[in-house]
C-alpha cells in the first residue's frame, strides 16, 4: 500500500511539481535580467545596398527583419541549424574540411525520437487518445515481426543515446569537456529509455491499469490513483522514478538548454542593430574628456590646425 | 622574432574532468602566452574603471598581492554581471558541452591546450558561477563541476581570459549561439574590479582617453601624418589634396582606426580614404577630438567601451556634421554596430539622415546610428560609376581576401568589400570556403593580444589562416591579403614571415587608390601607393 | 522583469504544453475506466490478470502451436482445464468484439492486429443476416 502510494503517487506529483516550478523560475530568473546590447551572431550578408542581393541563406543567418528572426530561431530550433554547419579543420596538407556534422545526426535523432515518442506516450495521458498520436504510432511502427509492434522511435532513441554517450567516452575533446553531470544526464536517459522498452516488448504490465492510475493522477483523483496503485507491477516504478528523477534534476541542469535557446540573444535578435537602436535600461553615465578640456589640454596644437583654416595642405 | 622553433608542435592532451577543474597557476605560465600587468600610470588614469592597478605585481609572482577583500569583490562583481547581463547569466546555465565549439577555435587549434577549447574557457567561469549561484553546485562541489574560488583560479583565469580574442567564430557553431566573447568580456570585467588587468589595452584605452586616439598622437601628430599622407600622394600622383581637419559644418564625419595614421601596410590604405574622397568631392572632415575609431574598451568593460566611443557623437554634435562614415577596422565596427549607438542612446539631435551626397543613395541600414561603414559608402559610389577605375593597375596583384571576424560575424558584411575589390582588380581569389565569410578565422592577434609578449600564442593562433593563405598561394600565386582590420594589417606581416609565406597585406583602400584614375592626375601613373612599379595585364 | 510581454507568453506556452492532459482528460469527460462486456464464463484461460497484460503472446503462441506445430490444445497452467488454441475459442466467452477488445484497445491507443485476417463475432452476425 505505501509502496504504491509513494512510487505511484507521490514521487511522480512532486517531481512534476518541482518541474513545473523549477523551470519557470529559472526562466523568470533570466528574464529579470536585461539584455544591454544586441548582439546577433551573423551569418550571412547584411541588409544593405539594394545591388547587393542577399539569398534565403543570409535571410535566416543574418536576419534584418522580426519574420527573419523568428525565421532563424525556427530553424535553429527544428533543426539545429548551427551545429548543421560544423565543419572540422584538419591540418592536412589540403585545406580540406571534413564533415563533422555527426553531433547534428545523433542530435537530431535522439530530440526527434525523443519528441515522437513523447507524443506516443499521450495515450496514457489522454483519454480519448488523439487521433494523431495513434496516427503517428501506427505509421511509425514495424508491424509483423513482434507482437507488440516494433516502435521504431523508441529504438532509435536507445541508439542515439548510446552514440552520443560513446562521443563522450571515447573522443579525447568530448571525454575531457564532459563533467559527471553530463554522463549523468546521459545514463539517466538511457536507463529511461531501455526500461522504458523493456516494459513494452518482455515485462509486461497491467497497462489498463497504468492508463487509470495517470488519468486519476491528472485528474486530481488521489484516493483512487493510491488504490490503483498497488495493483501494477515494479517494472512500471523503475521506468516511473527514473522518469521523476529527470523531471526534477531538469531545471537545475544543463537540460534547461531547451529553454534557454529561445532566449540567446546572438539568435533572436535581429541584426538590425544601426537601424533601430537598442536601448540598454541601466545604461552608465560615464564621464569622458569633454572637447572643452581637451582643447585647454593641447590649445597650442589645435589653435594651429584652425589658424591653417581647418585644413592640411602637402608641402612639396 | 629571434627564436623561430624549427618545427611548430602542437600537442593535444586530453585530460580528464578533475584536471580540467584544477587551475593553473604563474608556475605552468608559458612566456610567450601569458601577458603582463597594467602600467601604473594607465592603471592610475583609469582608477575609477579598474580599482587597485597601481599596485606592485606580475603574473610570475607567486602572491599577485590582492586586494584583502578581493574575494568578496570578485563574487559582488560576478553578481552584478549575472544580474545585469541576460546573455552572461544564459550562458551560465545553458551549456550542454556538445563540443561543437571545441576545434573551432583558432587558439585551439593553435595551441592544443585543452584549456583553449571555447567551451573550457567559458567553463572557468561555469565552474565558480555552480559553486556560489547554484544549489547542485554548492552541494554536489566538484561532482556537479563546481569549483572554490582560490587565488589560484583568479590566476588561471587571467591567463586563460586573456588567450581569447573575443572573435566569436565559436559563437556561429554553437547549438544555442553562446557567445564566448560575451563570456570573456564580463570575466575580464569581473577581474577588472579586482585589479587583475594585463598592459595592453589599458595603454590604448588611457591614450584614447585622453587624446582621442589609441596611439596617443597630439592634434599636431595627426595633422602632421594626413600631411605627409598628403605628400606621399602629390609625389606618386602628382595631384595636390588639402585635407579638411576638425572642420566645422561639413557633411560627413570620417573615423578611422588610428593604426591607419602611422603603421604599414595601414598608410596605404589611409591614402586611399585621403585620394577616394577628394576624387569624388565628399564634403567632410577628420577629427582629432574623435580620431580613432577602434575601440579597445570593448575589450574590457562596457563602462570603458564607452569612455571611448561617446566621443565620436560628441564630436558629430560640436562639428554639426549630418553623418558618420568608418573606416577599415574589424572591432571597431562590432562596437559602432552593435554598441555604440546603444550606448550612447539618444544621439544627438544634430544628426541627419546619411543621404550619399554624391550618388543620393539613402544608406537604409544605418538609418539611426548615422554610422555608415567605408566599404557601403565605396561600393555605392562605384555601382553609380561616379569614380572611374583602372582595374589594370592592380594587376602586380593577385588578391585574396581575409573576412575580418567582427565585420563577418558581427555585422555580416561580407559581399561589399568583394564587390569594391573585384572592381578595383583583375585577379581575385577566394580563400577555402570554411575559412571565409561567416566561418572566418582570426588573425590570431585580436581582442587584446597585439602585443609582443604573447608572440607565440599570435603565431600559433594564426596558424589556421596561415594554412588557408598558403592553399590559395600555391594554387592561384596569390601575392597580396587585402583586409579591413586595422588589427588585421598590423599582426598579418609578421604572421606572414612566421609561416613563410610571401604574400603582402594591404588595405581594401590601398586597391581602390590604386586602381583610382583621378581627374587631376596629369601623367599616366607609373607606381602603385607603396611605390613598387606597376605591371600591367601581366599575367 | 525585462521583455515581459515574451517571457510571459513563453511560461504560458510552457505551462498549456506541460498541463494539457489535465485540461484534455477535465474537457473530455470520458469516464477514467471504459465499460467493457462482460464475457459469459467463468474464467479466462489463465487467471484476468495475467491475461490483461499477455493475452497478445497467449495468442501469438497458440497460433505458433497450431499453424505451425499442429497442436490444437492447450493446457490452461492455471487452471488446468483445456482449450481450443484458437481464437473463435475466445468468442465463446467475448461475445463483443466492439464492445470488449476494440474498447479497451481504443481506450490504451493500440492498434487490434487480429482482425484483419480473423473474423469476430460482430461480422458473423451480420453475415447470418
Amino acid at each position: 500500500m505505501i509502496g504504491g502510494a509513494v512510487f505511484g503517487v507521490v514521487i511522480p506529483y512532486v517531481a512534476i511539481a518541482v518541474f513545473i516550478v523549477g523551470v519557470i523560475y529559472k526562466i523568470i530568473g533570466w528574464a529579470n535580467s536585461a539584455v544591454p546590447l544586441k548582439i546577433p551572431t551573423t551569418c550571412g550578408q547584411q541588409y544593405t545596398l539594394p545591388f547587393l542581393r542577399r539569398n534565403i541563406y543570409d535571410r535566416f543567418d543574418c536576419p534584418q527583419t522580426m519574420w527573419e528572426t523568428v525565421g532563424r530561431m525556427f530553424f535553429e530550433i527544428f533543426f539545429f541549424r548551427s551545429l548543421f554547419r560544423n565543419t572540422r579543420f584538419y591540418y592536412a596538407p589540403q585545406m580540406k574540411y571534413k564533415d563533422a556534422r555527426w553531433l547534428w545526426l545523433f542530435g537530431i535523432a535522439f530530440h526527434y525520437s525523443l519528441l515522437l515518442v513523447l507524443i506516443d506516450h499521450l495515450r496514457f495521458f489522454m483519454n480519448p487518445v488523439p487521433w494523431f498520436s495513434s496516427k503517428l504510432t501506427d505509421g511509425l511502427s514495424l508491424t509483423g515481426v513482434f507482437v507488440p509492434t516494433l516502435y521504431l522511435p523508441g529504438l532509435l532513441i536507445v541508439v542515439a543515446l548510446a552514440l552520443l554517450w560513446a562521443r563522450r567516452l571515447f573522443f579525447g575533446k568530448e571525454r575531457t569537456i564532459s563533467l559527471p553531470s553530463d554522463h549523468f544526464v546521459l545514463i539517466l536517459l538511457l536507463a529511461i529509455t531501455i526500461s522504458g522498452n523493456l516494459m513494452r516488448y518482455f515485462y509486461k504490465v497491467d497497462l489498463e491499469g497504468v492508463k487509470e492510475l495517470i488519468l486519476c493522477l491528472s485528474t486530481f483523483n488521489v484516493a483512487r490513483a493510491v488504490s490503483i496503485a498497488d495493483t501494477i507491477g515494479p517494472v512500471l516504478y523503475i521506468h516511473l522514478t527514473l522518469v521523476s528523477i529527470l523531471l526534477a534534476y531538469f531545471p537545475f541542469s544543463k537540460l534547461m538548454h531547451s529553454a534557454g535557446v529561445f532566449f540567446s540573444p546572438t539568435r533572436n535578435m535581429p541584426n538590425d542593430n544601426r537601424v533601430h537602436i537598442h536601448i540598454n535600461p541601466w545604461n552608465p553615465e560615464v564621464k569622458g574628456i569633454t572637447y572643452e578640456q581637451y582643447y585647454e589640454m593641447y590649445k597650442d596644437q589645435l589653435d594651429e590646425i584652425a589658424e591653417n583654416g581647418y585644413k592640411v595642405k602637402p608641402e612639396v | 622574432m629571434e627564436e623561430q622553433p624549427e618545427v611548430v608542435k602542437i600537442e593535444q592532451k586530453f585530460p580528464s574532468w578533475r584536471d580540467m577543474l584544477k587551475p593553473v597557476t604563474e608556475k605552468d605560465f608559458k612566456h610567450g602566452f601569458y601577458h603582463y600587468p597594467i602600467l601604473k600610470r594607465d592603471a592610475e588614469y583609469l582608477k575609477d574603471y579598474i580599482p587597485f592597478g597601481t599596485r606592485d605585481w606580475d603574473p610570475l609572482d607567486k602572491d599577485w598581492k590582492l586586494p584583502e577583500d578581493w574575494k568578496e569583490r570578485f563574487l559582488n562583481a560576478f553578481k552584478d554581471k549575472l544580474e545585469k547581463y541576460r546573455p552572461f547569466k544564459l550562458y551560465m546555465d545553458i551549456c550542454v558541452r556538445c563540443g561543437a565549439c571545441a576545434d573551432k577555435c583558432h587558439y585551439y587549434l593553435g595551441t592544443g591546450d585543452p584549456k583553449n577549447m571555447p567551451v573550457a574557457r567559458a567553463e572557468l567561469l561555469r565552474s565558480i558561477y555552480r559553486r556560489y549561484f547554484t544549489k547542485s553546485g554548492r552541494i554536489f562541489k566538484e561532482w556537479a563541476g563546481a569549483r572554490e574560488l582560490t587565488e589560484d583560479v583568479v590566476k588561471e583565469l587571467y591567463y586563460y581570459l586573456y588567450q581569447c580574442s573575443l572573435c566569436r567564430r565559436c559563437s556561429a557553431f554553437c547549438p544555442y549561439g553562446i557567445d564566448t566573447a560575451e563570456i570573456v568580456w564580463r570575466g575580464r570585467e569581473i577581474l577588472n574590479s579586482i585589479g587583475v588587468t594585463h598592459r595592453f589595452t589599458p595603454i590604448s584605452i588611457a591614450a584614447c582617453a585622453r587624446t582621442g586616439n589609441h596611439l596617443g598622437l597630439l592634434p599636431g601628430g595627426m595633422a602632421g601624418a594626413l600631411q605627409s599622407a598628403a605628400e606621399d600622394i602629390a609625389e606618386i600622383t602628382g595631384v595636390e589634396i588639402e585635407v579638411p581637419i576638425n572642420k566645422k559644418g561639413a557633411e560627413v564625419l570620417f573615423v578611422a582606426p588610428s593604426g591607419d595614421y602611422f603603421a604599414t601596410p595601414h598608410w596605404f590604405g589611409f591614402m586611399g580614404y585621403i585620394m577616394f574622397f577628394h576624387e569624388i568631392g565628399l564634403d567632410y572632415t577628420w577629427s582629432t577630438y574623435a580620431g580613432e575609431g577602434g575601440n579597445f574598451g570593448t575589450f574590457q568593460s562596457y563602462e570603458l567601451a564607452k569612455l571611448l566611443n561617446q566621443k565620436i557623437y560628441h564630436e558629430a554634435e560640436r562639428l554639426g556634421v549630418k553623418w558618420i562614415i568608418g573606416g577599415e577596422c574589424g572591432h571597431m565596427w562590432r562596437d559602432k554596430h552593435q554598441f555604440m549607438a546603444t550606448m550612447n542612446y539618444p544621439l544627438p539631435s544634430t544628426l541627419e539622415d546619411p543621404v550619399n551626397p554624391i550618388t543620393g543613395t539613402y544608406f537604409e541600414n544605418a538609418a539611426e546610428s548615422k554610422m555608415v561603414h567605408i566599404a557601403e559608402f565605396v561600393a555605392d559610389v562605384i555601382k553609380h560609376k561616379k569614380v572611374k577605375l583602372d582595374k589594370s593597375r592592380n594587376d602586380h596583384w593577385k588578391v585574396t581576401f581575409h573576412d575580418s571576424c567582427n565585420p563577418a560575424r558581427a555585422m555580416g558584411l561580407f559581399e561589399e568589400p568583394r564587390y569594391v575589390i573585384q572592381s578595383c582588380c583583375n585577379y581575385f581569389y577566394e580563400m577555402p570556403e570554411h575559412t571565409i565569410r561567416e566561418k572566418t578565422y582570426c588573425c590570431g592577434s585580436g581582442g587584446g593580444n597585439l602585443t609582443e609578449e604573447v608572440m607565440d600564442l599570435r603565431m600559433r593562433g594564426g596558424m589556421p589562416r596561415a594554412l588557408a593563405l598558403k592553399e590559395v598561394v600555391k594554387k592561384h600565386g596569390v601575392n597580396f591579403m587585402c583586409t579591413i582590420c586595422a588589427q588585421d594589417k598590423a599582426a598579418f606581416p609578421i604572421l606572414m614571415e612566421y609561416w613563410k609565406l610571401p604574400v603582402e597585406i594591404g588595405a581594401m583602400m590601398e586597391l581602390v587608390g590604386n586602381a583610382l584614375i583621378m581627374k587631376d592626375e596629369e601623367q599616366e601613373r607609373t607606381l602603385d601607393l607603396r611605390g613598387n612599379p606597376l605591371k600591367r595585364g601581366e599575367e | 522583469m525585462y521583455s515581459t510581454k515574451y517571457v510571459i507568453a513563453a511560461i504560458i506556452i510552457f505551462l498549456a504544453i506541460v498541463t494539457s492532459p489535465v485540461w484534455y482528460d477535465m474537457a473530455s469527460g470520458e469516464p477514467i475506466h471504459p465499460k467493457l462486456a462482460k464475457p459469459t464464463g467463468a474464467h479466462c484461460v489463465e487467471n484476468t490478470e495475467w491475461m490483461k497484460a499477455h493475452h497478445m503472446l497467449l495468442l501469438k503462441d497458440w497460433r505458433t502451436m497450431h499453424v505451425r506445430e499442429g497442436k490444437v490444445l492447450y493446457t490452461s497452467q492455471t487452471y488446468g482445464d483445456v482449450y481450443n488454441a484458437s481464437i473463435e475459442e475466445c468468442f465463446k466467452c467475448h461475445r463483443s468484439e466492439t464492445n470488449f477488445c476494440e474498447k479497451c484497445h481504443d481506450y490504451m491507443g493500440a492498434k487490434i492486429e487480429c482482425f484483419e485476417c480473423h473474423t469476430y463475432p460482430e461480422l458473423v452476425e451480420e453475415y447470418n443476416k
